[in-house]
């Protein structure tokens, strides 16, 4: 597969701040790459210098093969953005928006008004297309932001954090959306914060942190990176230090954490649960709630990092 | 044409910048002829009747009131029992008390009242430099008064080179056409917000389109350009054909100034709109300058610029809305070419310069944060 994205070596500082910090990315043809990182992590900065909105202090950019300036008028064509905050013109109903922002990348009338038609209904905005934006909801606000960036089908979609602000159905749309799109051949590279929706949606991730990318590639990867293959929680337990001793030296467990009552345990592997239920019965340990959860994005960001994705 | 249309569409239904661009101007005009009434009309104008108390020799103050007797007022000298029982009766509608400092007594408020108190402030403006003169060069005090005729005595009332004769509160409706020419800062302001990627997302999703930024840039600018310029030349026809106030003797010229004037008030809004400070600061900042420049150049006080003639003329060449109005004033009032040609070519470095800077600003294509 070709990079639709490469960047190498990109560095980007505000004064004194380190925004971008030496990053390099690839963004292979019709996937969904998802840039994964708490606030402040970089992610809309490292969108900004892509789409040539930014100046940058070192490094290479090229989008669709080619370098990317502000006057790459043929790459520009091929993409569509989707930004963070709702770009649309407050005094223009959701049909003018829409057929606006189209007729910025399609001069064709015909073949606009088929497109922007296409992007109403794909956002399911059909009810609405009078209205003026501040007479819809939050979540027809984000559709219509939505259909005002794809509404020319670009072959590479940007969409930063678009679910933010967003209530859960129309959550489930977007991303199902999305989805959609990139069955349909288009490359999305989504931003968020939320790493639920990125191990939902994204074929390869990026985790950005203090503008570095500290690692990179499908969910299932980026798991292996780290050492927790599952992890037990058991609540409502009591034990002695003899006890919790004795979980310790369970085979695989590396990590035993006991307070309140409530006993936490990582295993470099998963298929632990059966052995520690027979030495809490051995060991005649009453226990309340147990569930074991196999390691999620935020564990690698935890590992990786140090601190918690949502902090 | 399609991005043409939406701009213009957009633009026309922010109802704000329609109000202060068009609607505000017309409602301004309208109050100002209701509050200047017959004066407006020439025909109409009736000298105001005057008594004069000579209590103490003023050769200076007593030859200016030579200079307008018959022509703004009508004198009567008497003395100062007659005088108060004419202002009682009405016969006359102030009393000049002609002393070293003369002083005035009207019977109420009114325009006629105003005039007199007027010619008075004019007298003391020049006072000290009358003073002086009559020591050092009494010969000369008949060349001044003939020098400043045209800008003190007679500007309550001026009578052109050209014959044709207007007053005072045309200086208010010049300001009004000055003050409509630079609200269109607010039309500017908003498309320049619209522009600069760093300031609105809006903008930044333009920007990220394959539309040549230059298109842009221009197609933003003839937009709000057009919307101004009609908005004040329908003020201008509503003065003329609605209020009365005949203008179109040089309506060529008029137009002139007016479109200089919209370009220079839209370029300005669109420099504001790209700056990257807080939205409440550029709705202050347009409306404070647009404000104060229209007030130095008359708008709340007709005499303003005359005041400012005298002490810092200077002002008056670079304050754009005074220039508007000079410009105004030389072509209509004076009918001075050369006077309107320099004002207009000031006016056009004006205009050309911040709309460069403008067309500067927005065709930046990088920014260093967004």
């Amino acid at each position: 597969m070709t990079d639709m994205i490469k960047i190498t070596n990109l560095v980007k500082r505000y004064g004194d701040v380190i925004a971008l910090d030496h990053l390099d990315l690839e963004v292979r043809e019709c996937e969904i790459f998802g840039l994964l990182g708490p606030n402040g992590s970089g992610k809309t900065t490292a969108i900004n210098c892509i789409l040539a909105l930014l100046r940058y202090d070192r490094g290479e950019i090229s989008v669709l093969g080619k370098p990317m300036t502000p006057t790459s008028y043929d790459s520009k064509a091929k993409i569509g953005v989707v930004f963070q905050n709702v770009a649309v013109f407050e005094q223009m109903s959701v049909y003018e928006n829409i057929d606006y922002f189209c007729s910025l990348y399609i001069t064709d009338r015909a073949a606009r008004s088929k497109c922007v038609q296409e992007a109403v209904e794909f956002t399911g905005l059909g009810d609405y297309q009078k209205k003026r934006p501040k007479q819809l909801s939050g979540g027809l606000l984000r559709r219509l932001n939505i259909a005002c960036g794809i509404a020319h089908k670009p072959k590479l979609i940007f969409m930063d954090e678009p679910t933010v602000a967003v209530d859960p159905q129309s959550r489930n749309h977007i991303l199902e959306g999305i989805q959609e799109m990139n069955r349909n051949g288009s490359t999305v590279v989504y931003t968020s914060h939320y790493m639920e929706e990125v191990e939902q949606i994204c074929t390869r991730v990026a985790i950005l942190d203090h503008g570095r990318c500290i690692a990179s590639g499908t969910s299932e990867e980026l798991k292996g990176m780290i050492r927790t293959g599952e992890t037990v929680t058991v609540e409502s337990i009591v034990l002695t230090p003899e006890q919790l001793e004795s979980i310790r030296n369970l085979e695989q467990v590396f990590s035993a954490e006991y307070s309140e009552e409530t006993l936490k345990l990582k295993y470099g592997s998963s298929g632990n649960l059966i052995a520690l239920l027979h030495l809490l019965e051995s060991e005649k340990i009453s226990f309340g709630r147990v569930f074991s959860e196999k390691p999620t994005l935020n564990d690698v960001f935890l590992e990786l990092t140090g601190t918690e994705l949502r902090d | 044409m399609t991005q043409l249309r939406y701009r213009f569409i957009q633009a026309l239904r922010l109802r704000t910048n329609i109000f202060w661009g068009l609607f505000f101007p017309l409602a301004l005009a309208t109050l100002f002829r209701i509050a200047f009434g017959g004066i407006l009309s020439s025909e109409n104008f009736e000298p105001v009747k005057t008594a004069v108390v000579i209590t103490e020799e003023n050769k200076e103050f007593l030859e200016m009131i030579k200079k307008v007797d018959g022509e703004t007022l009508t004198v009567s000298y008497l003395d100062r029992e007659s005088a108060e029982e004419a202002l009682r009766s009405e016969e006359v509608s102030g009393i000049f008390y002609c002393d070293e400092s003369p002083s005035l007594v009207v019977s109420g408020n009114g325009m006629q009242q105003t005039i007199l108190s007027t010619v008075l402030s004019s007298y003391e403006e020049y006072g000290a430099i009358l003073e002086e003169m009559a020591e050092e060069h009494p010969e000369r005090i008949e060349a001044f008064w003939e020098s400043i005729g045209n800008d003190t005595v007679q500007y309550t009332r001026s009578v052109s080179l050209g014959g044709k004769t207007y007053n005072v509160t045309l200086e208010y409706f010049f300001a009004l056409l000055a003050m409509a020419c630079f609200f269109g800062c607010y039309t500017g302001q908003a498309l320049g917000e619209q522009s600069a990627a760093n300031v609105s997302p809006l903008a930044a999703r333009r920007a990220v389109s394959p539309r040549h930024k230059l298109l842009s840039v221009l197609t933003d600018m003839f937009v709000g350009f057009t919307i101004q310029f009609l908005n004040v030349l329908i003020l201008l026809a509503y003065l003329d054909w609605g209020l009365g106030i005949d203008l179109s003797a040089h309506l060529g010229g008029m137009i002139v100034i007016v479109a200089l004037g919209s370009l220079l008030g839209v370029s300005f809004g669109i420099l504001v709109g790209t700056m990257n400070v807080k939205e409440g600061g550029k709705v202050l900042l347009t409306t404070a300058l647009s404000l104060v420049l229209c007030f130095l150049a008359g708008l709340m006080y007709g005499s303003m610029k005359q005041v400012i003639e005298n002490s810092v003329p200077i002002l008056n060449r670079l304050n754009p809305a005074a220039v508007i109005s000079d410009a105004f004033y030389y072509l209509n009032v004076y009918e001075d070419k050369a006077g309107y040609y320099l004002r207009l070519a000031i006016l056009a470095a004006y205009s050309f310069g911040i709309t460069a800077l403008a067309f500067i600003m927005l065709r930046r294509e990088r920014y260093d944060s967004i």
